[in-house]
C-alpha cells in the first residue's frame, strides 16, 4: 500500500514498458529463427560435367586456350588433357613437353603443371585440377540464394606443346603435328535444407 | 525561459552538438559514394547549390521555430500556431514520431559500428572482412548491442542538456574530426599511388556516367537533394529541439549556417578519407562493393577489406579508429534523436528528465528488437520514418515558418550582422518546400529504390516494404 501510494503514474508506465521490453527480448531471442525465416542448410558435394573440347590442332610453342563458363557453386575443376600425334603424320623419336595452365574464376587461382609425352607412343593423357573456393560445411540463412556462388569469370585452360622438329627439313618429310582434346568436370556443391530430425520431434 | 528547460553552456557546445546530430553514416560513407558516382567535383557544386536552396532554409526554419517557441516540437507548433495551434501541432507530432521511428532502427545500426570497433581487439573483421557483417548484423547479438547503445544514449540524455549532451559531444566530436583527418592523411602518406587513385575517383569532374548518360538530369538532382536533406537531420525535430536550448543572444542565422556548412565539411573530409582507403584494394571499381551493397556494404564490407589490405599493424589501427569514429558519429546523432521525444515527454507530460529518458529508452528498445533481428523490419521503420513523417513534416514545417509563424524573419536578423531574414523567408515559402516535395514525388515515380536513404524519399518503396514485411 505504501509502495503503491508513493508510486507515480510514470513509474507504472516505466514498469509496463519495461515488461514489454523484456517480453520483446525473450520473443526476439527465442523465436529469432522463425521470425527472420532463418533455416539450417547442409551442403552436398556434386559434380557438373563441362563440355568436351577438341580435338584441335596444336602447333609447337603456340598456346591453345580452352574456356568454360564456371557453373554456379563451382569450387574447383579437374581436366583430362589428351595429346596425340595427328593421324597420318610420321611418328618421330623424342618427346613432347606439355605445359598446362589452369585458371579458376573469382580469385584467379592459377595452377601450372608440366609433363612429357614420348612421340613414339602417339598419345598421352595428362590431368590437371584446381580449387578456387571452399564449399561451406553448412550455414544458417533466411535465403538459400545468398549463399550461391555466382562466377562472372570463366575457367580457362591453356595448353602449350613443345615437340621435336621433322626428321628431314624437306617438304616430303613434314614435322609431326599434334592434336589436343580436353574433357573435365567442375566440383560443385548443393545446399540442402535441413529437415527436422523425425526421432527428435517424435514424428 | 530556456533556463528552466535546460540550456547550452557555450555556443561551441551547441554547435558541436548540432553538428554531431547532423553528421552520421550519411556524411562519412554515403556522401563520398554519391560524389564519386554522380560526377565528382561537379556533384559538389550541385550539392552546394542545393544546400543553399533546400538545406540552409530548412535548417534555419526549424531552428528559428525552436528558439522562438522555446519548446519541444509539439508545444512549439501549438504555441506558434496561434488560434490554430491545435491543428498545427500535428507537424510537431510528426517530428516526434519521425524521431521515434528513426531511433527504433538507428540504435541497431549504431550497434553495428560499436560491434565492429570492439571486434578490432579480437580480429573479427580482420579475419573475415567480407563475412563478418552478414554474421552479426541481425540476431540475438544485435539485440544486445541495440540495448547497449540505447543504454549509453539514455544515460547521456538523462544527465541533461549541458551536463550530458554538451559534455559528451564536446569531447567526441573533436575526436571524430581528428580521426577522419588523421586517417585521410595517413592513407595518402602510406601509399601515395593508391591514395591518389582514390582521390581522383571521387574528385574528378564527370559529366557522363560509364554508360554515357548525362549525370545532371532531374534524376541526379533529385538524388542530390535527398542527400542534402537527410544529411542535415531535418524533419525529425532534432534541430528544433536543440535550438530551443539556445541562449537568447545567440544568432540562428550564424549558427545555422555554421552547422550546415560544417556538416558539408565533414562529408568532404569523409570523401578525402574513404576513397583513398578503398584505393588500397582497388575496390573503387568493383560494383559488388560500391553499388550493390549500399552504404552499409561500403562501411562494413568494402572498408574492412581495404583495412586488411593495408597490412597487419596499420590495417588494425586505422580500421579500429575508423569504426570508433563511425560509432561517435552515430552516437552523437542518436543522442539528438532520442532528445526529441524525451524533451516532448518533459514538456507535455511534466516528467523529470531521467524518468522521461528511461521511459522513451525502454519504449524505443522494445520496438527496436524486431529491427535487430530482421532486415525487413529495419527497412520498414526506415521507410515509415522517411516517407511518412520526415519529408512531409519538414516540407510543412518550412512552409509554416515561411507563411504562418510570426517573428521568423526578425529572429533570423537578430544578434547578427547577417541580413538574410527576407531571403530565407522567401525560400521557405516557395523553393524549399517545393523541392522537398518534388523529390518525394519524383523519387516515388521514377527512381529505383536504393534502401536506407538511398534516393531520399520514395513513396513507392514504402508500399513495397509493407508488402515484404506483411506478405501482401
Amino acid at each position: 500500500m505504501v509502495l503503491a501510494a508513493t508510486m507515480e503514474k510514470v513509474d507504472i508506465a516505466i514498469g509496463v514498458v519495461g515488461l514489454l521490453a523484456l517480453v520483446a527480448t525473450g520473443l526476439g531471442v527465442a523465436f529469432y529463427d522463425n521470425f527472420a525465416g532463418v533455416e539450417e542448410f547442409h551442403v552436398v558435394a556434386t559434380e557438373a560435367s563441362l563440355e568436351n573440347k577438341g580435338p584441335v590442332a596444336a602447333t609447337n610453342g603456340i598456346e591453345q586456350v580452352f574456356t568454360w563458363e564456371a557453373p554456379q557453386n563451382a569450387t574447383g575443376a579437374a581436366f583430362d588433357v589428351t595429346v596425340q600425334v595427328t593421324p597420318g603424320t610420321p611418328l618421330d623419336s623424342g618427346s613432347v613437353n606439355v605445359v598446362l595452365r589452369l585458371t579458376g574464376p573469382g580469385d584467379h587461382r592459377e595452377v601450372t603443371q608440366t609433363g612429357s609425352m614420348d612421340v613414339q607412343d602417339g598419345t598421352a593423357t595428362f590431368t590437371i585440377d584446381a580449387e578456387w573456393a571452399v564449399a561451406p560445411g553448412g550455414f544458417r540463412s533466411s535465403d538459400q540464394g545468398e549463399h550461391t556462388l555466382v562466377w562472372d569469370d570463366n575457367i580457362t585452360l591453356v595448353v602449350v606443346l613443345d615437340g621435336p622438329g621433322g626428321v628431314l627439313p624437306l617438304p616430303g618429310f613434314p614435322a609431326p603435328s599434334y592434336q589436343v582434346s580436353v574433357s573435365g568436370d567442375a566440383f560443385t556443391y548443393h545446399a540442402v535444407r535441413d529437415l527436422p530430425d523425425p526421432q527428435a520431434t517424435g514424428e | 525561459m530556456g533556463g528552466s528547460r535546460g540550456t547550452w553552456n557555450t555556443r561551441v557546445g551547441f554547435i558541436l552538438a548540432a553538428v554531431g546530430s547532423a553528421v552520421g553514416l550519411g556524411n562519412i560513407v554515403r556522401f563520398p559514394r554519391e560524389m564519386a558516382d554522380q560526377g565528382g567535383a561537379l556533384f559538389l557544386l550541385v550539392y552546394l547549390g542545393l544546400l543553399l536552396l533546400v538545406g540552409l532554409p530548412a535548417i534555419l526554419a526549424e531552428m528559428s521555430l525552436g528558439k522562438l517557441a522555446d519548446a519541444s516540437p509539439i508545444q512549439a507548433f501549438r504555441k506558434l500556431g496561434g488560434k490554430h495551434g491545435n491543428k498545427w501541432q500535428v507537424i510537431g507530432y510528426m517530428g516526434v514520431l519521425a524521431a521515434l521511428f528513426v531511433m527504433f532502427f538507428y540504435s541497431v545500426i549504431s550497434g553495428w559500428a560499436l560491434r565492429f570497433f570492439l571486434e578490432t581487439f579480437r580480429d573479427g573483421w580482420f579475419d573475415d572482412p567480407t563475412g563478418l557483417f552478414g554474421t552479426i548484423a541481425f540476431g540475438p547479438a544485435s539485440i544486445f548491442f541495440h540495448a547497449l547503445v540505447l543504454a549509453i544514449t539514455v544515460y547521456i540524455v538523462a544527465r541533461g542538456v549541458s551536463s550530458g549532451i554538451e559534455k559528451v559531444t564536446i569531447v567526441i566530436m573533436p575526436l571524430l574530426f581528428a580521426i577522419v583527418i588523421g586517417i585521410a592523411i595517413f592513407a595518402g602518406i602510406k601509399d601515395a599511388q593508391s591514395g591518389f587513385a582514390g582521390l581522383k575517383e571521387v574528385w574528378q569532374p564527370r559529366l557522363y556516367d560509364d554508360e554515357g548518360n548525362i549525370l545532371f538530369g532531374v534524376n541526379n538532382i533529385s538524388k542530390a537533394t535527398g542527400q542534402v536533406f537527410f544529411s542535415l537531420s531535418l524533419g525529425q525535430g532534432a534541430m528544433l529541439t536543440y535550438a530551443s536550448y539556445m541562449d537568447r543572444k545567440q544568432s540562428v542565422a550564424e549558427d545555422g549556417s555554421t552547422i550546415a556548412f560544417a556538416d558539408t565539411g565533414v562529408a568532404l573530409l569523409g570523401a578525402m578519407m574513404v576513397f583513398p582507403i578503398l584505393g588500397f584494394t582497388g575496390l573503387l571499381i568493383d560494383p559488388v562493393f560500391t553499388e550493390n551493397t549500399g552504404s552499409f556494404g561500403t562501411a562494413f564490407i568494402a572498408l574492412p577489406n581495404a583495412f586488411v589490405a593495408m597490412g597487419d599493424v596499420a590495417g588494425r589501427i586505422v580500421g579500429g579508429l575508423f569504426f570508433l569514429g563511425l560509432f561517435f558519429a552515430a552516437l552523437s546523432s542518436a543522442i539528438s534523436i532520442l532528445e526529441v521525444p524525451v524533451s516532448t515527454a518533459i514538456d507535455t507530460l511534466k516528467l523529470s528528465r531521467p524518468k522521461a529518458a528511461i521511459l522513451v529508452g525502454l519504449l524505443t528498445y522494445a520496438f527496436g528488437v524486431v529491427a535487430a533481428i530482421s532486415e525487413d523490419w529495419l527497412a520498414l521503420y526506415d521507410e515509415i520514418a522517411v516517407n511518412v513523417f520526415i519529408v512531409l513534416g519538414a516540407a510543412v514545417a518550412t512552409f509554416f515558418a515561411g507563411w504562418y509563424a510570426k517573428g521568423v524573419a526578425k529572429e533570423l536578423d537578430s544578434n547578427t550582422r547577417l541580413r538574410i531574414g527576407k531571403a530565407a523567408i522567401w525560400m521557405m515559402r516557395t523553393v524549399t518546400p517545393a523541392l522537398i516535395l518534388g523529390v518525394f514525388f519524383y523519387g516515388g515515380l521514377f527512381n529505383e529504390h536504393d534502401q536506407f536513404w538511398g534516393d531520399g524519399a520514395n513513396f513507392k518503396s514504402l508500399v513495397n516494404q509493407f508488402r515484404i514485411v506483411f506478405g501482401g
